[in-house]
């Protein structure tokens, strides 16, 4: 559909030479993109005249007035057209056309009425139609356009410097334009998605030739703005931000020269090239009028306008040809190539058709011609390249190539006898050519990865969209002062909100795999907007006190960056903190980072932005809360394509496309390491080694990640995966994670569907089985007397054997190993029956085991039958068998636990609440604290902290009175006073519960059994 | 790939005291035998400089480190000292190392010519901590306009995903008999030493693709006997000759178990542990040529024999009853 399109604008260089390839994903991005494009254009429209449109839209619906399509169309908000598309099919019962999308249909539904009111309208009509088509133009500069191919944008380059100005008027049209033309082109063929909807687009082309319109010429006409209204929508950003350098004029040099920017530019967001024509003195226009001089066309540019350019004569310029006139006018190139493969308007209806019809045959030919093309283009032009290098005042080192593309063609005597220049190129050598040489030098020495990095953040692979990370990003920085100033109070998003920008949080969390642009894009952004970046990274100690100390200090200071680097005179405040590896923070150096990293963002003054790879690390959990989230997925493979082909093209290195495709599957999209082998196969290129290497390259580039035990399993008992695994491979399987692997299998080899008959599958389940049985010998015995030399054989038996047996496909889902967390559980159950056992030792005799088998049962139906018949009144007796047995009112509980089969009612449940409230309460007031209740009374004693001083003179008195039993009073006495010292030091325990007997004493009748127990208690210790 | 080893007399005399394994370690790219691709590859960027960070994976003995070492020699040539720092599984590489050493020796400022980086091998890289690795993260990024890494390792999956994104990765693979046989001859010569075919044959079989150990093999040899034949060898480098061991193998999937008792009654007489001998019967078996789901049957039974083993039980009835009962499940097959 895109595409489709391009059929209107015959005069446009398109540089898609892939569209089939794209064809496929584009429908479903698209969808994703028509949903939020209201947002985007409000959040960062550039557009001048969007309020206009809107208006005039209005208009227009006004003057459709008689239809009762009139509600809808007022609105330029597609979701609410699209609301409103069922009411009007109800009245208009139009075909709903399965061409169009949901909005064309909006269209549709107004033809009826147009028809009667056409002559009143037909005026007016044009010029809203006009209008319609501008705000199609105006918008369709921005939205995503993902698939770049630069190869083509680099021929589209070299093959057309298009010198512009009216030459173009008297020149004869060289035969070689629509060649290149054709060359940066995608094929017809492929455009149009059904015949019907291309014959239409011709229609629709021959309108706006002809001033006569007829009826069915008008619907068409409509349609076909409906489609450019869609598709501006989906309009991509600049195909190839930054791929060229925008030449240095000097100012003024487009003084007098009026501009309109159309259609998406190849380096250039439109809103950008408007900038740079003011900034030369250009003046921008909206509408194309007599008074425009030139019109700069980009890509899908708009047909109206085009038209209209014939019209007045206006001199059509591609983006290349811009910067060539800004280099003319400010006389900085000698010339460039001309006309050539310059975009031109003819004045002449009569050569302007021709040569569309030129294009079109000629933009049939397949893309292999253009890769061809291609081939046989670049190679001259590298060797040119390095010749004229000096000649370049290349200020970014980035993009060299384009100014000498410019510098290296031919002069052409021509142009230079119209050109005259205003500057004195002397200017240029001497300071240039140092220049140039100290730059030639630093590239040679750096990586690609880092000659190729993005300069700004349109260049960041995969992020152009309007609803991008790098966009959410910017934005979220750009008002973090204003969200953050502290007089507003922000309110927690909701964590499923769609369209959250973070304002809340104070810190935002990259995440994503490696190498995809992470780091780039957060510094990237904070550069454009002029912030302070102070970098954390995994090669940084980041402990507590180190985060305390530095950064703290560090974040209330003031950069002097921009002072010293005269790029400023202001001494900027505004720094953000990059903390990049927060998964690295790890070890003894780093401890307790994260919390104080989480505490720096609570109360932090500056934007801080964290990076992490896997954002479900549990490292990262607790940080996840109090950040932005932004998640960073791999871009998808033709994105990276077109960057890494793009590096192909710059350092002359052949690689064909599909290898490209091998390498970036191998690293898993993974943009950097793509670059880093290109370059390391680069290497081989010169060798001429190619061909011999082939069949070993994509096991070069294949990058090794440890699987998890859930791939592992999928893979032990897959029978594709089988077929080209050779036996060393599949017992490699189980090394992954040796002690994880034999516990899938095991746990999930029933859930594989074994290939072969059904009957079969008993006998294979019970191999199966076998083997595993036999595996868990081999694991004790590797365990237990740490014959590692078994672990081959634990592999073979573990999982080479199961996978073998069981070979086939998984029906279920794979589950965690049940048999960890059973372990668990049995180890708590027996850690329970051995503190009943450790508790009740005074009265019990027996073992751990008889503990749990023959006293538990009885020992908690004595407890608990008389609450449950008797209610308040069994309490006591429940609590007697309770001091009997010296069981705290915490291993009531484990006893239940312990009883209790799985599915069958506890017996507490027959108990009353409150009874079993009465129970503790009781409990608490009665038995004293054994010596190994210890923790569980703390709380209470801090409670009683205050009290401590009179809980200790009290106790004398009342170990006194209670001394009826003469010799162990004094032994009590004795106790009493080296626990009060031992353990005021250690839990400042006993005073509380000695305390709390003294309490108990005076207000319960319960003395002599309170009495009893403690001298048991202490017989105890 | 035999190259002319142009070591002088001298020279040989300079080294004479060294392992043999030092001694003949190649210092030029063309001396590298095996995995030529790549390392031509690598001497190509070690004329013209700015190779990519580097990590190199394979087995022990195939040249990761010295081919890691000539790139940095013809790299770095004087400055070898000063621009590369090495650190090894025998240094400290924890996390502070990497903070502290390694990121010095990053910011450090050493004058090269154009287009040379100060480099930081990293061998036995897999050894390295995750924190570590972590941590050299950025330290790989921020500093590649001066230093370079490259890292070498046995197994590529243990270094973290980040840092393979950030090299270009390498394999190597194990080298062939010829490649070794080749280099042997080489040494033999050098050295004078008195060969014969099958003595070197049997130092390239228990070398397994293992260059190091193959010249360490030779060198024992020499030492201890003087000359090089199979039974020399096969006193050194002592283990059941896999050769054997596959025919017992192969007698037994014939279903013939006297002469596979035949054999492993020789190698009992030989006085091989029972360990070793099973050991090497659970090698072999893995790569026997016979019928794969026999051949599944075989390693369960040894496996249960080896366990038996491991357990005690290291008789030979023990091993004789897996000769027995793999003469069964080929009889059952």
């Amino acid at each position: 559909m895109q595409r489709g399109i391009d059929s209107f604008f015959k005069r446009l260089p398109s540089n898609n030479k892939k569209s089939d390839e794209d064809a496929s994903p584009a429908p479903k991005k698209r969808k994703a993109r028509v949903i939020s494009s209201d947002e985007d254009e409000i959040a960062e429209s550039p557009q001048v005249n969007k309020t206009g449109k809107d208006h005039k839209k209005l208009r227009r619906a006004l003057d459709d007035t008689p239809s009762p399509n009139k509600a809808p169309t007022k609105k330029p908000s597609l979701s609410k057209l699209k609301n409103a598309v069922p009411t009007k099919r109800a009245l208009q019962k139009v075909d709903p056309s399965a061409l169009f999308g949901g909005e064309t249909k909006r269209i549709e539904a107004q033809k009826p009425p147009r028809p009667k009111d056409k002559s009143i309208i037909e005026l007016e009509d044009e010029e809203i139609d006009q209008s319609l088509m501008e705000v199609d133009l105006d918008e369709s500069v921005k939205a995503a356009e993902s698939h770049q191919q630069p190869p083509a944008i680099e021929i589209s380059k070299s093959l057309s410097p298009p010198p512009p100005i009216k030459r173009a008027k008297r020149a004869t049209p060289s035969p070689e334009p629509p060649k290149a033309k054709a060359a940066g082109r995608t094929p017809k063929s492929e455009k149009p998605k059904t015949p019907k909807a291309r014959a239409r687009a011709s229609n629709g082309h021959a309108d706006l030739d002809t001033s006569v319109l007829s009826d069915e010429e008008r619907h068409e006409r409509k349609r076909m703005t409906a489609v450019l209204y869609q598709k501006y929508k989906n309009r991509a950003s600049c195909l190839n931000p930054g791929c060229k350098e925008i030449p240095k004029g000097t100012p003024d040099c487009l003084k007098g020269y009026t501009f309109l920017v159309t259609g998406i530019l190849e380096s250039m967001e439109r809103g950008e090239a408007e900038s740079v024509i003011k900034e030369y003195g250009g003046r921008v226009m909206t509408v194309v009028g007599k008074k425009l001089n030139y019109l700069v066309v980009g890509e899908e540019a708009g047909p109206k306008k085009l038209a209209q350019a014939d019209e007045f004569n206006v001199t059509v310029l591609s983006e290349d040809g811009l910067f060539d006139l800004i280099r003319e006018r400010s006389g900085l190139t000698n010339g460039s190539k001309n006309g050539e493969k310059s975009i031109k308007k003819e004045k002449e209806e009569s050569s302007n058709k021709l040569k569309v019809k030129q294009e079109k045959s000629e933009s049939m030919k397949s893309p292999r011609d253009k890769k061809d093309k291609q081939k046989e283009h670049s190679p001259p032009k590298a060797e040119l390249k390095v010749k004229k290098e000096k000649r370049d005042s290349s200020k970014s080192p980035r993009v060299p190539d384009i100014k000498e593309k410019h510098s290296d063609t031919h002069i052409s005597p021509k142009k230079e006898l119209k050109v005259e220049p205003k500057k004195d190129p002397q200017r240029l050598p001497s300071n240039n050519a140092t220049n140039a040489q100290t730059t030639a030098d630093k590239l040679a020495a750096t990586a690609w990865v880092d000659k190729y990095k993005p300069a700004s953040t349109k260049e960041i692979v995969g992020q152009a969209g309007a609803a991008s990370n790098v966009n959410k990003l910017l934005n979220w920085l750009t008002k973090w002062y204003v969200n953050h100033d502290g007089k507003k109070k922000l309110q927690r998003p909701n964590p499923w909100a769609k369209n959250d920008d973070g304002s809340f949080y104070k810190a935002a969390l990259l995440s994503g795999p490696p190498g995809i642009g992470k780091t780039t894009t957060a510094t990237l952004v904070c550069k454009e907007l002029g912030f302070d970046t102070v970098e954390f990274n995994a090669s940084d100690t980041r402990s507590k006190k180190l985060l305390k100390e530095e950064v703290s200090s560090l974040l209330s200071n003031k950069s002097l960056y921009g002072f010293v680097n005269g790029r400023s005179q202001a001494v900027s405040k505004k720094h953000v903190l990059l903390m990049d590896e927060v998964d690295g923070m790890a070890g003894n150096e780093d401890r307790g980072g994260m919390q104080e990293l989480i505490a720096l963002i609570k109360d932090s003054s500056v934007p801080i932005i964290c990076m992490c790879n896997d954002r479900n690390h549990p490292k990262i959990r607790s940080l996840v809360n109090y950040c932005y989230d932004l998640r960073f997925q791999r871009p998808r493979l033709e994105q990276i394509k077109g960057r890494i082909m793009m590096i192909c093209c710059r350092e002359q290195v052949k690689m064909s496309p599909a290898k490209v495709e091998e390498i970036i599957a191998a690293t898993n999209n993974d943009i950097r390491q793509s670059i880093n082998h290109i370059a390391l196969l680069s290497a081989g290129e010169k060798l001429d080694l190619m061909s011999k290497s082939q069949p070993t390259d994509d096991k070069i580039a294949q990058k090794d990640i440890k699987l998890g035990p859930w791939d592992v399993v999928r893979k032990v008992f897959s029978a594709e995966d089988h077929k080209h695994m050779s036996l060393y491979d599949k017992c490699d399987l189980f090394f992954h994670d040796y002690s994880m692997a034999p516990l899938f299998v095991q746990q999930n080899y029933l859930q594989v569907t074994p290939q072969g008959p059904r009957k079969d599958i008993l006998s294979k389940v019970a191999a199966t089985a076998e083997a595993l049985s036999l595996g868990d010998l081999v694991d004790r015995c590797i365990r237990g007397s740490s014959a590692w030399s078994l672990l081959p054989t634990q592999a073979v038996f573990s999982s080479l054997l199961p996978g073998e047996y069981m070979c086939g496909h998984f029906t279920g889902q794979i589950n965690f190993p049940g048999w960890l967390g059973k372990n668990s559980r049995s180890n708590k159950r027996s850690r329970l029956a051995q503190e009943l056992h450790d508790h009740t030792r005074i009265r019990t005799s027996g073992s751990r085991q008889s503990m749990r088998l023959d006293y538990a049962p009885y020992l908690l139906s004595n407890i608990v039958r008389p609450m449950a018949t008797y209610g308040q009144e069994g309490v006591a007796a429940a609590l007697d068998v309770m001091k009997d047995y010296h069981l705290l009112r915490e291993d009531l509980d484990s006893l239940i636990e312990l009883t209790t089969w799985p599915g069958k009612k506890s017996p507490m449940d027959a108990v009353d609440g409150r009874v079993k409230a009465a129970l503790t309460r009781s409990y608490n007031k009665e038995v004293l604290a054994y010596s190994y209740s210890v923790q569980t009374n703390i709380k209470k004693k801090r409670a009683e902290a205050v009290a401590d001083e009179e809980g200790m003179l009290d106790m004398e008195g009342v170990d006194e009175d209670g001394g009826t039993v003469g010799a162990v009073d004094s032994d009590d006495e004795d106790n009493d006073d080296l626990e009060l010292d031992g353990l005021i030091k250690a839990k400042k325990k006993p005073p509380a519960s000695t305390s709390k007997a003294s309490t108990s004493k005076a207000s319960t009748s319960k003395k002599p059994s309170a009495a009893a127990s403690k001298p048991k208690a202490k017989a105890k210790k | 790939m035999p190259e002319e080893c142009e070591i002088t007399n001298d020279e040989l005399k300079k080294r004479s005291n060294l392992p043999w394994i030092e001694k003949y370690r190649p210092i030029k790219f063309e001396e590298i035998v095996g995995n030529a691709d790549t390392v031509a590859r690598l001497s190509i960027f070690a004329t013209q400089g700015n190779a990519p960070n580097i990590i190199i994976a394979g087995p022990p003995g195939v040249g990761k480190t010295t081919t890691i070492q000539c790139l940095a020699r013809i790299l770095l040539g004087d400055s070898y000292k000063e621009a590369v720092l090495e650190l090894n599984a025998s240094n400290e590489r924890g996390i502070d190392v990497v903070r502290n050493k390694i990121k010095m020796f990053a910011q450090q400022k050493v004058t090269l010519p154009k287009g040379r980086h100060k480099i930081v091998i990293l061998d036995e890289a897999d050894s390295m901590t995750d924190g570590a690795q972590q941590a050299l993260r950025r330290t790989m990024e921020i500093y590649s306009n001066t230093t370079r890494f490259a890292l070498a390792c046995n197994t590529s999956e243990k270094i973290i995903e980040p840092i393979q994104s950030r090299c270009a990765m390498l394999r190597f693979t194990k080298l062939s008999d010829a490649q070794i046989l080749a280099k042997l001859i080489e040494v033999c010569q050098l050295e004078k030493l008195t060969y014969d075919e099958e003595g070197l044959e049997a130092i390239v079989f228990t070398a397994q693709g293992d260059m190091r150990q193959a010249l360490n093999n030779l060198q024992a040899t020499a030492q201890g006997f003087g000359s090089i034949n199979n039974e020399n060898v096969f006193k050194v480098c002592d283990e059941p000759h896999p050769m054997l061991i596959q025919d017992m193998l192969q007698h037994c999937a014939a279903n013939d178990i006297h002469k596979a008792y035949k054999i492993l009654a020789k190698l009992w007489r030989l006085g091989y542990a029972p360990e070793d001998i099973i050991g090497n019967i659970f090698r072999v078996c893995k790569r026997l040529t016979i019928d794969e789901q026999l051949k599944l049957n075989f390693i369960k039974e040894i496996g249960i024999t080896h366990m038996k083993i491991v357990e005690g039980t290291n008789s030979l009835l023990q091993l004789t009853s897996l000769l027995a009962r793999l003469c069964t499940a080929t009889e059952e097959h």
